[in-house]
């Protein structure tokens, strides 16, 4: 059965999702996603011409209030105790360039 | 259905604990001291539970104590005053742990608590600890999870279920008498049922999602796993209503939960297509035997067909790895504790660390979600997708034109082997097969126990309408204090 992605797809989509991938798990995602795509394909069978995407199934309106300062559900301690590497008040990351 | 035979211990009711530690026969520390003690002492076997909070829990217990004695409180402001519970560790609870189950969240300590966990806090109830799960809710088995399967309660050879199998165990074990889970697309109910326990899925929107981990927006929802339906119409009582952190939740009647023992007459609807071949005969006796108590007890019971629902899987598992993969993006290794080390530019630190702290369902789904979102497939599978979500709505509405709830099994098997599935998504996705409609649907829905002697329990569901979440543990209850 013809693949429904390649290889390189497989490839561009590991770095566009920021992953590293060794070329055993090329392998093994080329194929275990070509599964699913072909597995999807029964979704071509419905008739949905004139159908309506969903997209939630909550409340949906847009939610506004006042602008005020109200009681905080985490201080600014509080958030600088999450991130991995901090000097002072700064977070701290690798350089970008 | 019968209490689950393997509870190392048997709670009483959840009103009647908070009622003997109001009047004083009982003490808020003497629960959370007895729930600790239950896993120290049984959980090496069943890894249920992550981790505990033993010195916050006592201290929260202590106080409710202090409060009790001193006479200067409300008693209506505390229903759950001093019970114990276990949270499945997606959820925040300020000052603990909380790592999804995931390398990618080792060391994360909550700097909040979920709303869902706070509104029992604030009725008085206490949690211990934090069960186990398939590392950010991506299973059916907790398999997935980074820090070791938890075990089935009823033969430990074989998988909880998932993703919110810690959760169903420590249910089934009798750790607390309660716990949390989150189901996104069974992941309350599969494992519920593979245990044994009453599960319940509210309707989306139902109880705020602020302060669980994320996974598919659009489907997530927090609910409760207990021993009986008149307790998870308690927890649902104070964890429901709307909430101004999640700006999908719903409006609720906080009476709606009081009285759900009315027994008017019904019709039910039994789903063809839930009802295949793919399910298991021993399943579909127990939805037959469901199907003729309601019978009865002089309900109404037709068949109904929901044909979209054949489809539902493929559906599923394209919207929620799309929307997985963008909730996933924000652990970057920049923001939550876990970084990779030893490198030399952000670039390289997003990568080195995604690719270390991910396991491999994540990393699987995360692409598959990126490649149907991508420009070129996104009307072939995402946009499609969308709209056979509401050819699957616009089904189930007509279903409850003539239906006031719907019944199927949960499952299509009894729990499987350690192992048995870890090979083949597919096979593990179609796990599955049974719940995901309701989440696509947003509606409630709950999987009630059948308790067998010497054989794997089985699950029965029970599927309602949007916001109809009381009529769904109303006509639950009668299927409760059947014998198999």
């Amino acid at each position: 059965m013809k693949s429904k992605i390649t290889k390189d797809e497989i490839i561009a989509l590991a770095k566009l999702t920021k992953l590293r991938l060794s070329d055993d798990e090329v392998e093994q995602y080329t194929n275990e996603i070509s599964e699913l795509l072909t597995y999807f394909e029964q979704l071509d069978k419905l008739d949905l011409k004139d159908v309506e995407p969903t997209i939630s199934v909550g409340a949906t309106h847009s939610v506004t209030r006042a602008d005020e300062v109200r009681e905080q559900v985490t201080t600014p301690d509080e958030l600088m105790n999450l991130p991995p590497k901090k000097q002072d008040d700064f977070v701290q990351v690798e350089r970008m360039i | 259905m019968s209490q689950s035979s393997v509870a190392v211990f048997s709670w009483p009711k959840i009103n009647d604990i908070a009622l003997s530690v109001a009047d004083g026969s009982m003490t808020a520390v003497a629960n959370v001291e007895k729930a600790l003690s239950l896993i120290r002492e049984y959980d090496n076997t069943y890894h249920a539970i992550l981790s505990t909070c033993e010195e916050l829990a006592l201290e929260k217990a202590k106080k409710i104590d202090d409060m009790v004695a001193s006479g200067e409180w409300n008693a209506e402001e505390y229903p759950l005053l001093g019970v114990p519970f276990i949270a499945k560790d997606n959820l925040l609870v300020k000052g603990t742990e909380t790592t999804a189950a995931s390398n990618m969240l080792k060391g994360f300590v909550a700097p909040y608590t979920a709303t869902a966990v706070q509104r029992l806090e604030n009725a008085g109830a206490i949690c211990v600890g934090k069960a186990n799960l398939d590392a950010f809710a991506h299973g059916g088995s907790t398999e997935n999870s980074d820090f070791g399967v938890t075990k089935n309660p009823h033969d430990t050879g074989r998988v909880p279920g998932g993703s919110s199998g810690g959760s169903a165990a420590a249910m089934a074990l009798g750790y607390t008498p309660f716990t949390l889970g989150t189901d996104t697309g069974g992941s309350i109910r599969q494992p519920a049922s593979f245990c044994g326990v009453v599960g319940f899925k509210p309707t989306y929107g139902r109880v705020s999602r602020s302060g669980a981990v994320a996974m598919a927006s659009s489907t997530d929802v927090i609910g409760p796993i207990t021993s009986n339906t008149e307790d998870t119409a308690l927890i649902m009582s104070v964890m429901s209503g709307k909430d101004e952190l999640d700006s999908t939740t719903i409006d609720s009647d906080p009476n709606e939960f009081r009285n759900v023992s009315d027994k008017k007459s019904v019709t039910v609807g039994v789903v063809k297509e839930l009802l295949s071949d793919a399910v298991a005969p021993e399943i579909r006796e127990e939805v037959e035997a469901a199907a003729q108590a309601y019978r009865d007890n002089g309900h109404k019971v037709v068949e109904v067909s929901i044909p979209t629902i054949d489809v539902a899987l493929a559906t599923y598992y394209v919207l929620v790895p799309a929307e997985l993969s963008s909730n996933l993006s924000r652990h970057d290794g920049q923001r939550y504790q876990y970084s990779a080390d030893d490198t030399a530019t952000l670039e390289e630190s997003y990568e080195k660390s995604r690719t270390s702290g991910f396991g491999r369902e994540a990393k699987r789904r995360i692409m598959l979600g990126t490649y149907v979102l991508s420009s070129g497939f996104y009307d072939a599978y995402y946009k499609k997708a969308q709209k056979a979500r509401t050819k699957l709505i616009s089904e189930f509405n007509k279903a409850f034109e003539t239906c006031d709830v719907l019944l199927g099994p949960t499952t299509p098997s009894v729990a499987f082997k350690i192992g048995e599935l870890t090979d083949d998504p597919i096979q593990m996705y179609a796990q599955d097969i049974m719940t995901v409609s309701v989440n696509l649907a947003g509606l409630p829905a709950i999987s009630m126990p059948v308790v067998r002697n010497s054989s794997m329990p089985i699950g029965v569901q029970i599927i309602g309408q949007h916001k109809k979440d009381a009529q769904v543990l109303e006509v639950a209850s009668l299927l409760e204090g059947r014998e198999s």
